[in-house]
């Protein structure tokens, strides 16, 4: 299966056009601005490195985060516009699976970090198994003192990969049988990979409900009958 | 905290908007509440113009956010009036790509509660047309001046 991965979720943007497991083109750039500008070319370089058509395409599996919202949202944007031009499928997956599924460890639990900005981290907790891994703690917000405090009662070794350096320095500082190890973003082989667990399972929804992750209320719906309501202003004050 | 501040004229919310330039800092976000008309774009336009933005700051109504790179500081300018949901606030991506500057929204108390620690400026029109601008900041903000926009 032709697979075109690609994350934007982290200052590193990365694509990678994949057949199956097998990764036949792949680029990389660390910039926090400059996704859209990357992608494209990216793209552009691979296809052409890997001698690939545009309809040979069977699935874009894209980063929907946790992470930057303006870089998963040039992400998105592309891989639902190759998928609505060739009719390949979009096939979400996350910042953390792919962050886990290369870390290095064969017994430790591990936690991957994705920055969010403004103080705010996201992680999960996942186990090693033969093969891969499987997540046992959810995707959450959460702080780095917050993190460190629940990372401290834990008893089990513990391996952070991902962005640990947006934690603050010293941040770790005093923790025991907590490890830090590579990588620090994810990349879209390993995306591609947690991308085709999806697709076996048969789980990739309609192009167009493929949404980013932003672990806050999204869904709510702004009350404007009130806020515009001359009579907002005052039963709001004192 | 809150600080009162009236200004009988536009060019007073104006210059209250300059005053309060000097005491902002990276990742500093400002909520703005009040009618239609009543000062916003123009509370903004001071803003800029104290951060040192060459050229005006129309209305950000119908394309949502602009940025303005030119100053002493990054200034995004979002209005939220046109959205219907928090999803489609969360989709114009302000939240990170404003982090290294001063985002300021218009109704803001519309996403209050997806916005992180921030300063509300709210205006109240009078029936003589004065504006009451109330500054309501957070604990965060308790070490900066913010008397001196009364001067």
């Amino acid at each position: 299966m032709k697979i075109v991965a690609i994350t934007t979720s982290t200052p590193a943007s990365s694509v990678a056009l994949a057949d199956g497991l097998r990764v036949v083109a792949s680029a990389e750039n660390v910039n926090a601005r400059g996704h859209a500008d990357f992608v494209v070319a990216a793209l552009d370089f691979c296809m052409r490195t890997a001698k690939w058509s545009p309809e040979e395409i069977e699935s874009v599996v894209v980063d929907v985060g946790p992470g930057l919202y303006t870089g998963i949202r040039v992400g998105i944007s592309v891989a639902q516009g190759i998928g609505a031009s060739v009719g390949a499928q979009v096939t979400p997956a996350s910042s953390l699976d792919a962050l886990a599924l290369r870390a290095a460890t064969g017994r430790r639990r591990i936690f991957p970090v994705v920055d969010v900005r403004r103080g705010e981290v996201a992680i999960a907790g996942y186990s090693p198994l033969p093969g891969g891994v499987v997540r046992d703690h959810p995707v959450e917000l959460t702080t780095p003192d917050r993190l460190v405090a629940m990372l401290s009662t834990h008893r089990e070794e513990t391996l952070l990969v991902g962005d640990v350096p947006a934690l603050g320095k010293g941040a770790l500082a005093g923790l025991r049988g907590v490890r830090v190890g590579r990588p620090r973003y994810p990349t879209a082989e390993a995306l591609a990979e947690a991308g085709l667990g999806v697709l076996e399972r048969g789980e990739a929804p309609h192009p167009d409900a493929v949404r980013p992750v932003y672990l806050r209320d999204a869904d709510v719906n702004i009350n404007w009958k009130r806020l515009r309501s001359p009579f907002y202003a005052d039963s709001e004050h004192d | 905290m809150t600080i009162r501040v009236v200004c009988p004229t536009a060019e007073d919310t104006y210059a209250v908007a300059t005053r309060l330039a000097p005491l902002l800092r990276s990742g500093d976000v400002i909520a703005l509440s009040g009618p239609l008309g009543c000062g916003k774009t123009l509370f903004t336009g001071g803003l800029a113009a104290a951060l040192g933005v060459d050229g005006p700051v129309p209305s950000p109504t119908f394309v949502l956010e602009r940025r303005y790179d030119d100053g002493f500081l990054p200034l995004v300018h979002v209005d939220v009036y046109r959205l219907g949901s928090y999803n489609e606030f969360l989709d114009l991506g302000v939240l990170d790509s404003a982090a290294d500057g001063v985002l300021v929204v218009e109704w803001g108390e519309a996403v209050e509660s997806l916005l992180p620690e921030h300063l509300l400026v709210r205006f109240e029109v009078g029936s003589d047309g004065e504006r009451l601008l109330r500054f309501v900041a957070p604990p965060s903000w308790r070490s900066r001046p913010l008397e001196e926009l009364a001067a």
